[in-house]
């Protein structure tokens, strides 16, 4: 027979675990939630995202149609042939930046991007990236420093082309989002295989809260009427996922109003994985009793 | 006559589905790999996926299961085959003794749960336990060979 007393207990115990279980519900529950969310607004980002590259490609394309034009004349004075050449080349540098990202990020979401490791004189890449953007440190007045304890010719071995995508972007926002004037500083080591690479600028910085959803693709944090910087929101996703091919890792330290640092950290990558898979003769060590 | 085989490694996160007979090598731990093949038209596809489930951040890439199977069959049918022919092999998925995520356990949870809904027939696996794999998948024949890694 059961007291009322062992019964009142059973039933404050059943009473408790459907609580703990309705709690687990609701947390399961707020979860997805959550995660719906982000699908539902990576979705609209996205449709959002084809609207707006009409205008990215757009402008850009018409201006250097516009440009050329104007240039394309018997008698044109050859100042403003060099003048009018000079941005035509930064509107068309901005549409093949923007393109490469495009294309990379298409690639990565297909699943068919290549990796092809090789050795790489980290110190020349850098400089050839940094060159690259020389035209708009130039219009911005901003001073950019190399710091780094590489011999010129040292190499790494990683993916050359896929480092340049992860270095040029990173060094492209430091740009967008410095201040006329300031200076950005690129330091670089390898210690123990590793390749450190960041780029410190002293710009409009990133808060905490924040520091999360600048990585979610099609994404700019001052988005909408008030957005006052170029680009599609893809830079900081892309360079994420190109990250995670390499096995490496990217960081961000920043303090509001005082600038922000990217560092990336690369594993040396071994040359031809392909190769060494094909002629190891493994594929003889395969046993016939391991065949699906 | 012997086919001529186009080599591929595959990495982690990409995928590979072509008419064009292919050798394709992935090594896997908590991953897992699905591969599919067409029983009529002789040809395979293969993708390689680290998490179950894209949860929005980043890019929608096939790094993830549900992204991985969707745009493999996808690319399937591209080349001509139709779902019913469809059959497929899954591989990989090792515990890791160091996380109670779990991941590998429900990376194959999800391929087995997904291919069902698909009504996609798995004919062969090999999937879980506490040793990584490496996988030959020749994509006409749909064979795989695979062997257990030691490390």
């Amino acid at each position: 027979m059961l007291t009322d007393d062992k019964l009142i207990d059973e039933l404050k115990k059943r009473f408790l675990e459907n609580k703990r279980l309705l709690d687990e519900q609701t947390k399961l529950t707020d979860k997805l939630r959550f995660v719906n969310k982000k699908l539902e607004e990576s979705e609209s980002l996205k449709s959002h995202f084809l609207s707006n590259i009409k205008n990215e490609i757009n402008n850009p394309l018409a201006s250097i149609l516009g440009l050329a034009t104007s240039i394309h004349r018997p008698g044109v004075e050859s100042e403003k042939v060099m003048h009018t050449s000079s941005l035509i080349y930064a509107e068309a540098f901005s549409l093949d930046f923007q393109l490469k990202n495009i294309f990379v990020a298409a690639e990565i979401e297909a699943g068919e991007f290549m990796l092809e490791h090789m050795k790489v004189e980290i110190k020349t890449l850098i400089e050839g990236v940094a060159s690259s953007f020389d035209h708009i440190l130039k219009k911005k007045n901003i001073k950019l420093k190399i710091t780094s304890a590489l011999g010129d010719t040292e190499t790494f071995t990683t993916d050359s082309e896929k480092l340049q995508i992860v270095l040029s972007n990173i060094l492209n926002n430091a740009i967008e989002y410095s201040n006329d004037d300031s200076e950005i500083e690129i330091k670089c080591g390898i210690d123990n295989n590793i390749l450190s690479v960041s780029v410190t600028d002293q710009g409009v910085g990133i808060p905490l809260e924040k520091q999360r959803e600048i990585y979610d693709r099609f994404k700019q944090l001052d988005a909408g009427t008030t957005k006052s910087h170029h680009g599609h929101g893809l830079g900081l996703s892309i360079t994420t996922a190109v990250m995670q091919l390499l096995v490496g890792n990217l960081s961000l330290e920043s303090i509001e109003g005082e600038g922000s640092t990217f560092t990336v950290i690369i594993p040396q990558g071994d040359v031809n994985d392909d190769d060494d898979f094909s002629s190891d003769g493994n594929e003889l060590l395969f046993n016939a009793d391991e065949t699906f | 006559m012997t086919t001529e085989h186009q080599k591929h490694y595959l990495y982690p996160g990409a995928l590979i589905a072509s008419t064009v007979p292919h050798r394709v090598t992935t090594v896997l731990g908590t991953c897992v790999a699905v591969c599919l093949w067409d029983e009529a038209l002789k040809i395979g596809g293969i993708n390689h996926y680290l998490l179950p489930l894209w949860n929005g951040e980043g890019l929608a890439s096939p790094r993830y299961g549900n992204i991985a199977i969707d745009k493999l069959v996808e690319r399937m049918l591209e080349n001509g085959s139709m779902i019913q022919n469809l059959k497929a092999k899954i591989f990989g998925g090792k515990s890791d003794s160091d996380s109670i995520y779990n991941i590998g356990q429900r990376n194959i949870g999800f391929a087995e749960e997904y291919l069902a809904e698909l009504k996609i027939p798995i004919v062969g696996k090999s999937v879980g336990g506490d040793k990584g794999r490496k996988i030959l998948y020749t994509t006409d024949s749909g064979e795989v060979l695979m062997k257990y890694l030691n490390v």
